[in-house]
């Protein structure tokens, strides 16, 4: 396995974090019940920090999209190399920092910490064009 | 690199150019600290900052199923004339889709999205067959 599908893999454990810390914290505002109930009004009844990790989610689900494609393209083009992989990894580092960075509040490393992110996304796209 | 693969890499460098033009508008609007801040408090973004985010956000919906076609088009070796010509549609279409919705181009802005839609699921059934 090369390490652009390695860290792709990994970024999936960091989805999977997200989604259960997010499960964790909604089911402590509504209870089970509501959650698996069909969440009407959903937004008034949960608390400022479920809606952080609910929307550290939501974000993370748009960049996973952007980096699957990066990966992709990396792979399929031949472009692997030192840089790319490290670009992978930091991508998978910075979005695993992003799920605290939102909860806990930290600005304006969030911006940063999502910014790591994204610049990592976009410079393995350009490797796989040149 | 095949057409397709090509035209996914551009759409993607211009999913960048659509996440900086909306957050130059949006700091723009609501100021760089409450976009650093964890917007607790949600504010809805209005005029330009509001259409270049929904812009956004509907091409990461549309840039997933087109990563997926143009994957599967090159990686089953299944790509001809018709489906570069399809992967050219979809990134022109991405491209005036930004411009239709900034500037309330009505209904091309639809019509432009559908373009895009279409030449995606042309490129799906064309790995198929």
């Amino acid at each position: 396995m090369t390490p652009e599908l390695a860290a792709l893999a990994a970024s999936v454990l960091v989805h999977l974090a997200a989604v259960m810390w997010s499960q964790q914290a909604l089911n402590g505002d509504i209870g089970k019940d509501g959650n698996v109930g069909t969440r009407e009004n959903l937004e008034a009844r949960i608390s400022p920090r479920t809606a952080r990790l609910r929307r550290a989610l939501a974000n993370h689900v748009e960049n996973t999209g952007l980096f699957i494609i990066a990966v992709v393209l990396v792979q399929m083009t031949g472009s692997s190399s030192w840089l790319t992989a490290t670009a992978a990894w930091v991508y998978v580092a910075a979005r695993a920092l992003y799920l605290p960075a939102y909860a806990f509040g930290w600005v304006p490393w969030r911006s940063l910490i999502f910014t790591a992110g994204l610049l990592a996304t976009l410079l393995m796209i350009v490797a796989s064009l040149i | 690199m095949t057409p397709e693969l090509t035209a996914l890499t551009l759409a993607a460098l211009l999913q960048g150019l659509q996440f900086l033009l909306f957050s130059i508008l949006a700091q723009r609007q609501v100021g760089p600290k409450y976009a650093a801040s964890p917007r607790d408090q949600k504010r809805e973004l209005t005029g330009y900052a509001g259409r270049a985010q929904r812009a956004l956000q509907n091409h990461f919906e549309a840039l997933i199923l087109f990563g997926i076609a143009a994957g599967v088009v090159t990686f089953a070796d299944q790509g001809n004339a018709l489906t570069g010509a399809c992967a050219l549609v979809y990134l022109g279409a991405r491209v005036l889709y930004v411009p239709a919705y900034l500037f309330g181009w009505t209904p091309w802005r639809s019509l432009i999205w559908a373009m895009g839609f279409a030449a995606t699921m042309i490129l799906l059934i064309a790995a198929l067959t």
